[in-house]
């Protein structure tokens, strides 16, 4: 008998079927023992291929359309990112519409944790797509980075901290008028600062302060709407 | 962490030190709970060590116990996962030859090879050194050759 086989045999030396004692136990730590990543991997698929490659592809399109137009094309085009934070809030508000809420509480997760995770996984999604679309163009523009994630971020961010805002205080139909409402608004925004303010002749200063702003607004946003919509209605 | 196959290794180590699988399927599960509850292993970086000092502790203070008698010294061990009978009498003259080696031997050859942990996470939790484990791994192994070799023929 060799030194192999004796080391094979001893992977099954102690072992045993399972009893239905373990399967319970097992079944009822199972969420305690996931990591925020494991549940980054479950939640990747039930939100499907489908989203994520129409993202990819939207992406794609953009910074196809932005590389072959000019100034003016990227400056309109930042008018469209802000319909990503609607997808996003409709993907959030998903469990809501459809009554899913008492079923998706009864699963091994709680409500909070599925919405922090889909906050992270589509805000992260939208967030990289503004970056690589802000990295591709940057050549096309007479303007730094930062202004240009600027120009391009605020309107998405503004857009994600008024649809939150929305979500968190109003329910079923207001809440959807008040985050189209709000989506308008957010993609007028671009065109409205086009008259108000050049990018060209603006300092990286300002824009990054706003965006700091913006960002530190969602953030809180973002804690507020898990921490009070993560409970049920009815209790 | 895949707690179902974290359980099972875990499981394995528990019956091996306490040869009863009711009390050590008990210590498995307060061990996970302990090292659920608790989140110091997060500091130590090495979370499986951890989780198997808490089980080895806790297997020792139930070994301190007055000693009550086993089902298991009475009754073969459960339905051994769909293993063929040929399969199974070699795990019983495999476990017998184990239960021959001394505690240490065993306890490092059990952890090394049917629970696959690193030499390094052995290390910790029985508090030797890497090098005394490999040293102790070589002459269980060896041992245990010897023994099952004398069996056969």
């Amino acid at each position: 008998m060799t030194d192999r086989e004796i080391k094979n045999m001893l992977k099954n030396a102690y072992q045993t079927a399972p009893t239905e004692r373990e399967k319970a136990f097992i079944r009822a730590n199972e969420q305690r023992s996931l990591r925020l990543f494991d549940v980054l991997k479950l939640e990747m698929k039930y939100m499907g291929v489908k989203c994520i490659l129409s993202g990819l592809l939207f992406c794609t399109g953009l910074i196809a359309v932005a590389k072959a137009g000019d100034l003016q094309t990227v400056r309109y085009i930042s008018s469209l990112f802000p319909l990503m934070a609607l997808m996003l809030t409709e993907l959030l508000g998903k469990t809501e519409k459809y009554g899913m809420s008492e079923l998706e509480a009864s699963t091994r997760f709680s409500l909070k944790f599925i919405r922090l995770v889909r906050m992270l996984l589509l805000g992260s999604i939208s967030l990289g797509i503004i970056c690589a679309f802000s990295l591709a163009v940057k050549n096309t523009v007479p303007f730094g980075l930062i202004t240009l994630l600027g120009f391009m971020g605020v309107p998405y961010l503004a857009n994600v901290f008024g649809s939150l805002l929305i979500t968190r205080k109003w329910h079923s139909e207001k809440n959807y008028i008040g985050c189209i409402i709000c989506t308008a608004v957010s993609c007028a925004l671009p065109s409205v600062l086009k008259f108000l303010l050049k990018p060209e002749n603006i300092s990286p200063l300002y824009p990054a302060l706003v965006l700091l702003i913006v960002s530190s607004a969602v953030i809180r946003e973002s804690i507020l709407f898990i921490r009070e919509s993560g409970e049920l209605a009815w209790n | 962490m895949d707690l179902k196959e974290q359980y099972d290794k875990l499981l394995k180590y528990c019956y091996m030190k306490l040869n009863n699988r009711e009390a050590a399927e008990d210590i498995v599960q307060e061990a996970f709970l302990k090292f659920l509850q608790s989140r110091s292993y997060k500091d130590t970086g090495r979370e499986m060590a951890y989780l198997y000092t808490i089980a080895r502790n806790l297997c020792i203070d139930e070994l301190r116990k007055p000693v009550t008698e086993s089902l298991d010294e009475h009754f073969d061990l459960p339905d051994s996962g769909g293993n063929n009978p040929e399969t199974e009498l070699e795990n019983k003259e495999l476990r017998a030859a184990l239960e021959k080696l001394p505690e240490d031997l065993r306890e490092i050859i059990v952890l090394r090879y049917t629970d696959e942990m690193s030499v390094t996470d052995i290390a910790r939790v029985t508090g030797m050194s890497r090098y005394a484990v490999h040293r102790r791994l070589n002459e269980g192994l060896s041992r245990l050759k010897r023994m099952l070799k004398g069996e056969q023929k």
